[in-house]
C-alpha cells in the first residue's frame, strides 16, 4: 500500500443512488471499521468523472475501495467497473458489488469484469449490515 | 328330282359339238393360269365370272358364298336387278335348298319345283324360269355355288354340265386358294397390327412414365391414336366431384377442326350414352355398327342424330379409366371416313391402353396429392419453426421482463422491510406492545412479500427458460446437492432421506434441483409427529422414468390433489406452515416443460406420494 495512504483513513467510494441504502452502508462501515471517509456518488457519470479526475491529477489518490450498486442513473455499474478496470492508476482498486439483482447473469458478467465480492442486498437489517464486515475483509482492518 | 333325265337326250351330241366341247375345255384350262395366278379374292371372282359368261350361255349368273354359320351371300352377280334378294338364311329351309347339296342341282322350271316356294317370288320378279346350281367343293367341302339363270324353261345339256362343272372346280380350287391367301393376309395384317400396337404401348407406357402431368400425356396420347388406331379420339376425366370434363378431343383430318367444335358443343361427354355406361358398368364398350336404331334407342336429340349422322361415324368404343376400383374417365374412339369398323380385338387393344393410362393418371394424382401434401406439411413446419421462434422471443422477453420486474419491486420492499426493522430496534423499549406488533407485521408482511416475489421469479423462470439440449444430469448427484441446500432443515426435523438408484436425465440440473428441494422440502415442511421419513425413487415406465419422493407426513386430502399445484394455492395458514404456495406450481411447470407430468397420491394423516415422469431413455446411473 502507497505509504502516503497509510498516513489518511481508506477512501470508500460508494456509488449509490439510494439514500436509505446508503445511511445503511454507512452504519455498517461505522460499526465495522475504525477508520475510514465514505464519499459518495448517486449516479454512474459522476463516477466516471471522479476517476478521470483521480487520473489526471496525480496528486489525488485512488479510493481505497468501490462499492458499486448496479442499478444506476446514466451510466450502469457494469459501465463504471470497466472504466475503472481501464484505468491504469486504479484498476488495481477492489470492488464490492451492492446490487439488489440475484440474476446469474450479473453475478457472471461482474465476476468476468474483475470485481472481488458480489454483495446481494438482503430484506434482513442484520443480513445487510454484514457488509461492513465485507469491507473489513478486503481492507485488512 | 333329278337332272340326269335330261341330260341323257344330249348324250346324242353330234361329233362337232364334242370337238366344241373339247376346244372349250382347252381354253379353260389355259384360263385357269390367270384364274389361279391372282390370289385376291375380288380378282378370282371376276375371273370366274368372267370365265363363266364366256362359257355358259344364260340370263343371269351369281357366285354363292357361305359368309355366316347359316347365312348365304351372293357375292356377285351379273344380270339380275338391285333388288333381288343377295341373302339366304338357311336356318329354316335347310333340307330345302338345293344349292347347300354337292350335286349340279338343275331346276328347268321354277315353277313346278316346290322346294324353291320360298324364293319364287324373287324368281317371278326377276323373271327367271330356270336354273342349274353348280357347287364349289374343294376338298369335299362346299364352300359355294356358282349358279346359271335363264329366262325360259329350259334343258340343260351334259356338255353344258360338264363345262359348268370344271368352271366350278376351278373356281373353287382358285377361291380355296384366295381364301388361304386372304387368311394369310389378315394373320400378316394381325400380327402386324399386334406388333404395331404392342410398339405403341410400349411408347405409350414411356410417355407416361415420363410425365406426371396426366393432362398433357392423355391429349398427347390421344393425338398418337389418331389416325392409327382412330379417326376419332376423344379423353373424358372424371374429376373429384362426379362431373365429367373433356379433357381432348382429336380429329385424323385438321380440317375437321369445325366438326370437333360442333361436338363439343353438341356431344358433350355427359350426353354419350357409352360414357355413362362406361362410367356405370366400368368396362369397355364396343360398338361395332352405329346403326339407326342404336341412334334412335340411346341418343337423345335429333340435331345430335344428325351430326353423328354428318360426321359418318360408324363404329365406337369407349373404355373406361379405372384405377383402384374407381372410374376416373373415359376414352373414346370412332371410326368414320377410314370406313373401317372395329372388332373384339380392337376392344382388347383400347382396353389395355386405357388400363396403362389409368394407371398413369392414377399415378399422376397420387403424386400429385403426395406432392400437395408434402408441400402442406412442409408449409406447416416452416409456421410451427416461425411460431417456436416467436415463443422463444416472448419467452426469453418475458424472463427478462420478469427480472426486472421482480428487482423493481424488490427494491422498495427490501427497503421497508429493513427500516421496519430499523424502526423497530429504535424505538424498542418505547412503544406499547401493540405499537411493537404492528411494527413486527410491518416487518414480516415485507419479507414475505419479498419472498413472493422471489418465488414468482422462480416460477417465471421454470415457464420460460430456454434450453433446448439439456446435458444428461445424474439425478442422484442432484438429490445429493439438494440435500446440501436442505441441511438446516433437514437437522432441525431429524428426517431421514433415503434414495435408490436414480437414473441419468435430460433435464437441466437447476430443475431436477428445484423439483426436488420443493418435494423435499415440502415433505420436511408438512410433517405429522414423527421425525420425516423420505425416501426419493425411480422406476422404468415404457420410454419415461417416473420419480417418487413419498412421506410419512400429515397427507393431503384427495379432493385437493389437483388444487396443490395451482399457483399460489395453499391449504394452511401462513401462520401454521409458511410459505407462498408456489412450490408445487413451480415443480408442475418443470415437469411439463419437459413433456412429463405430475401428481400425488395421498391420504389425510397417511403421508404423501407425489410422483414426477421425465421422458427419456438414459439408464440408471
Amino acid at each position: 500500500m502507497n505509504p502516503s495512504m497509510q498516513a489518511t483513513a481508506p477512501v470508500v467510494l460508494l456509488v449509490e443512488d439510494s439514500a436509505a441504502d446508503t445511511y445503511l452502508v454507512r452504519q455498517s462501515l461505522r460499526k465495522h471499521l475504525k477508520d475510514f471517509v465514505l464519499r459518495v456518488v448517486d449516479d454512474g457519470e459522476k463516477a466516471f468523472h471522479l476517476i478521470e479526475a483521480t487520473e489526471s491529477d496525480e496528486s489525488l489518490p485512488c479510493p481505497a475501495l468501490f462499492l458499486l450498486d448496479l442499478n444506476l442513473p446514466k451510466r450502469t455499474g457494469h459501465e463504471v467497473l470497466q472504466r475503472l478496470k481501464k484505468s491504469a492508476k486504479c484498476s488495481h482498486v477492489p470492488v464490492v458489488i451492492l446490487t439488489s439483482s440475484d440474476s446469474p447473469v450479473d453475478r457472471a458478467e461482474t465476476t468476468r469484469l474483475g470485481a472481488t465480492a458480489y454483495f446481494r442486498k438482503p430484506p434482513d437489517l442484520e443480513a445487510f449490515m454484514r457488509i461492513g464486515e465485507v469491507v473489513q475483509n478486503i481492507l485488512g482492518q | 328330282m333329278s337332272a340326269s333325265t335330261e341330260m341323257a337326250a344330249d348324250m346324242t351330241c353330234a361329233g362337232n359339238d364334242r370337238e366344241e366341247t373339247e376346244r372349250q375345255l382347252l381354253l379353260l384350262v389355259e384360263a385357269s393360269g390367270t384364274l389361279l395366278a391372282s390370289p385376291q379374292e375380288s380378282d378370282v371372282v371376276e375371273t370366274v365370272m368372267t370365265l363363266a359368261q364366256r362359257f355358259v350361255a344364260a340370263d343371269a349368273y351369281a357366285l354363292w358364298r357361305q359368309t355366316g354359320e347359316t347365312t348365304w351371300n351372293a357375292i356377285r352377280t351379273i344380270g339380275l336387278s338391285s333388288t333381288y334378294s343377295r341373302s339366304i338364311d338357311t336356318t329354316s329351309v335347310r333340307s330345302q335348298i338345293p344349292r347347300l347339296s354337292a350335286d349340279p342341282q338343275v331346276i328347268t322350271d321354277v315353277e313346278n319345283a316346290p322346294f324353291v316356294a320360298s324364293r319364287l317370288d324373287w324368281y317371278r320378279r326377276e323373271g327367271i324360269r330356270s336354273l342349274v346350281t353348280i357347287p364349289l367343293l374343294l376338298h369335299g367341302t362346299l364352300s359355294g355355288t356358282l349358279v346359271f339363270y335363264y329366262r325360259q324353261p329350259r334343258n340343260f345339256t351334259e356338255r353344258e354340265i360338264r363345262i359348268a362343272g370344271i368352271l366350278a372346280n376351278l373356281a373353287a380350287a382358285a377361291l380355296g386358294t384366295s381364301d388361304l391367301y386372304e387368311r394369310q393376309k389378315s394373320l400378316r395384317n394381325s400380327a402386324e397390327r399386334s406388333a404395331r400396337r404392342a410398339a405403341f404401348l410400349a411408347e405409350v407406357g414411356a410417355d407416361l412414365a415420363s410425365s406426371l402431368d396426366y393432362a398433357v400425356t392423355l391429349t398427347t396420347i390421344a393425338e398418337m391414336t389418331v389416325p392409327f388406331f382412330a379417326d376419332w379420339c376423344g379423353v373424358s376425366i372424371i374429376d373429384d366431384h362426379g362431373g365429367i370434363r373433356r379433357l381432348t378431343l382429336r380429329h385424323a383430318d385438321p380440317a375437321q377442326s369445325d366438326s370437333a367444335q360442333e361436338v363439343q358443343k353438341l356431344l358433350p361427354p355427359k350426353s354419350l350414352l357409352p360414357v355413362r355406361l362406361a362410367k356405370r358398368l366400368r368396362c369397355a364398350q364396343l360398338v361395332e355398327q352405329i346403326s339407326e336404331e342404336i341412334l334412335s334407342a340411346h341418343v337423345a336429340r335429333p340435331e345430335q342424330i344428325e351430326l353423328i349422322r354428318r360426321l359418318g361415324l360408324r363404329s365406337l368404343i369407349c373404355a373406361p379409366l379405372v384405377a383402384r376400383g374407381r372410374t376416373i374417365g373415359v376414352l373414346t374412339f370412332a371410326t368414320a371416313q377410314s370406313g373401317r369398323s372395329y372388332t373384339h380385338e380392337d376392344l382388347e387393344f383400347a382396353r389395355e391402353l386405357a388400363h396403362r393410362q389409368a394407371l398413369a393418371v392414377d399415378n399422376a394424382r397420387l403424386f400429385a396429392d403426395v406432392a400437395h401434401e408434402r408441400e402442406r406439411s412442409q408449409q406447416a413446419n416452416r409456421n410451427l419453426q416461425a411460431a417456436n421462434e416467436a415463443l422463444q422471443r416472448a419467452n426469453t422477453d418475458l424472463e427478462q421482463f420478469a427480472y426486472s420486474a421482480s428487482h423493481d419491486l424488490q427494491e422498495p420492499l427490501r427497503t421497508v422491510a429493513v427500516y421496519s426493522q430499523l424502526l423497530e430496534r429504535h424505538l424498542k423499549g418505547l412503544l406499547d406492545e401493540e405499537a411493537e406488533s404492528f411494527i413486527s407485521y410491518t416487518v414480516a408482511a415485507a419479507k414475505r412479500m419479498e419472498v413472493l416475489v422471489q418465488d414468482l421469479l422462480s416460477y417465471v423462470k421454470a415457464a420460460t427458460g430456454v434450453e433446448p439440449e439439456a446435458p444428461p444430469v445424474n439425478a442422484t448427484r442432484v438429490l445429493k446437492e439438494t440435500l446440501v441446500n436442505l441441511q438446516a432443515a433437514v437437522e432441525q426435523s431429524g428426517a431421514t432421506v433415503s434414495s435408490s438408484d436414480l437414473p441419468v436425465v435430460r433435464v437441466p440440473a437447476v430443475h431436477m434441483r428445484q423439483l426436488f428441494q420443493n418435494l423435499i422440502g415440502n415433505a420436511i415442511k408438512y410433517r405429522g409427529a414423527a421425525a420425516p421419513r423420505i425416501e426419493v425413487s425411480a422406476r422404468r415406465l415404457g420410454l419415461q422414468w417416473e420419480f417418487a419422493v413419498a412421506d410419512n407426513g400429515i397427507g393431503i386430502d384427495p379432493k385437493y390433489a389437483t388444487q396443490v399445484f395451482g399457483i399460489f394455492k395453499r391449504l394452511h395458514s401462513s401462520a401454521s406452515y409458511t410459505g407462498t404456495g408456489i412450490g408445487l406450481a413451480i415443480c408442475q411447470k418443470i415437469v411439463e416443460r419437459h413433456g412429463g407430468r405430475i401428481w400425488v397420491e395421498s391420504e389425510l394423516g397417511r403421508g404423501s406420494i407425489f410422483r414426477f415422469t421425465i421422458p427419456g431413455q438414459e439408464h440408471v446411473s
